[in-house]
């Protein structure tokens, strides 16, 4: 498996020069590129292509133009850096499948899925 | 052969991580940078700021500092220590910086530039310089000459450039002979010139002169037009 390929968005020039240069000194992960937008995070889906999105933001509707590529690949994590927070609090969302049981008839699995999202560990 | 630069020492204050630790840690990778300390905020920094091997200050002004905000902070500092401090976070907006360089920055970077910037500003405070571009600058050259206006008294700002001259000249106590030497002017010329200076400036003698210069009695006095005050003279 090769190395975790990572894309940062929305981010100042700051902000990514130190994560790019942090992930440069580890050799489980790389840093694709830098992109300013959804458009671009989703062209860059493609060409060069990446596993996890790094994003800035300090609000949540800075995602909210990211989760159409969230819903279509949902296989992409993004990772979201609140520059502003003092704790440092890296925030991680994905939009989970939940294939495990969906053989079992519908009403239980819908049951367990819900027991599983209701359970935050 | 290419002199390598002295070992920065630096501290760097930031209430968040992604500076205090993550910057941090990058500065202290960096060939020739030391990292002295770190704090996150002003209060917590007192014992870092007190030792001797700190060449720079980085402060980070983007956010809250223990609910301090901004320029509140950097003057605070300012009043703390006399190390250059580097401010990151302002924008590359004539008036901000104006007002950071106001309250004693030997620097900026915004969150537009990139590490290596940040690097060479923090090299270049040191050695007493001043990186900015040039609306920065003209933004700055503008605000001294408003303040040099300011501070000058309003009389002075009838003179010639060569009563000007002779003023000063006068201030430092030249007789009307000396100023014609050191001038090489003819000596009739050098007392018409201090005969429109008096006049000028409404005052009677050399003495007024001298403190017309240095700005102590005639910032106010200089009001009264020259007319009255020779009214009251004769």
């Amino acid at each position: 498996m090769g190395p975790i390929r990572v894309l940062i968005t929305h981010m100042v020039a700051l902000d990514c020069d130190i994560v790019r240069r942090i992930a440069g000194e580890r050799t489980d992960m790389t840093i694709v590129g830098s992109v300013s937008g959804p458009e671009e995070a989703a062209e860059a889906l493609s060409c060069p292509g990446f596993d996890v999105l790094l994003l800035s933001a300090s609000q949540p509707d800075s995602l909210c133009g990211y989760l159409d590529l969230m819903w279509e690949n949902p296989r992409l994590g993004v990772a979201v850096v609140d520059p502003t927070d003092r704790l440092g609090l890296v925030r991680v969302c994905r939009i989970v499948e939940r294939v495990r049981g969906a053989g079992a008839r519908w009403p239980e699995y819908l049951a367990a899925v819900l027991r599983s999202a209701a359970d935050p560990g | 052969m290419e002199e390598t630069p002295p070992t920065l020492r630096v501290v760097v204050i930031s209430p968040v991580r992604i500076y205090v630790e993550g910057l941090a840690h990058l500065l202290d990778a960096e060939p020739g940078i030391r990292l002295t300390g770190t704090a996150g905020g002003v209060d917590t920094a007192m014992p870092l700021l007190d030792r001797p091997d700190v060449d720079v200050i980085l402060l980070d002004m983007t956010g809250d500092m223990a609910g301090e905000r901004g320029l509140t902070v950097l003057h605070r500092l300012a009043g703390i220590t006399a190390v250059p401090c580097v401010v990151l976070g302002i924008p590359d907006r004539p008036a901000e910086v104006i007002a950071c360089a106001e309250a004693g920055i030997a620097g900026y970077v915004t969150n537009e530039h990139g590490f290596a910037d940040l690097v060479g500003t923090l090299r270049s405070a040191t050695r007493g310089e001043f990186a900015c571009g040039a609306d920065i600058a003209a933004g700055l050259v503008g605000r001294l000459a408003l303040l040099a206006r300011d501070r000058r008294p309003a009389a002075l700002v009838n003179l010639t450039s060569r009563e000007l001259e002779i003023a000063a000249l006068i201030e430092s106590g030249y007789s009307n002979k000396e100023i014609a030497r050191l001038l090489q002017i003819q000596l009739t010329t050098a007392k018409n010139h201090v005969h429109n200076i008096l006049e000028k400036l409404g005052v009677r003698g050399r003495g007024q002169v001298m403190a017309a210069v240095r700005g102590r009695q005639w910032g106010t006095e200089t009001a009264r037009p020259p007319l009255r005050v020779l009214a009251e003279s004769s």
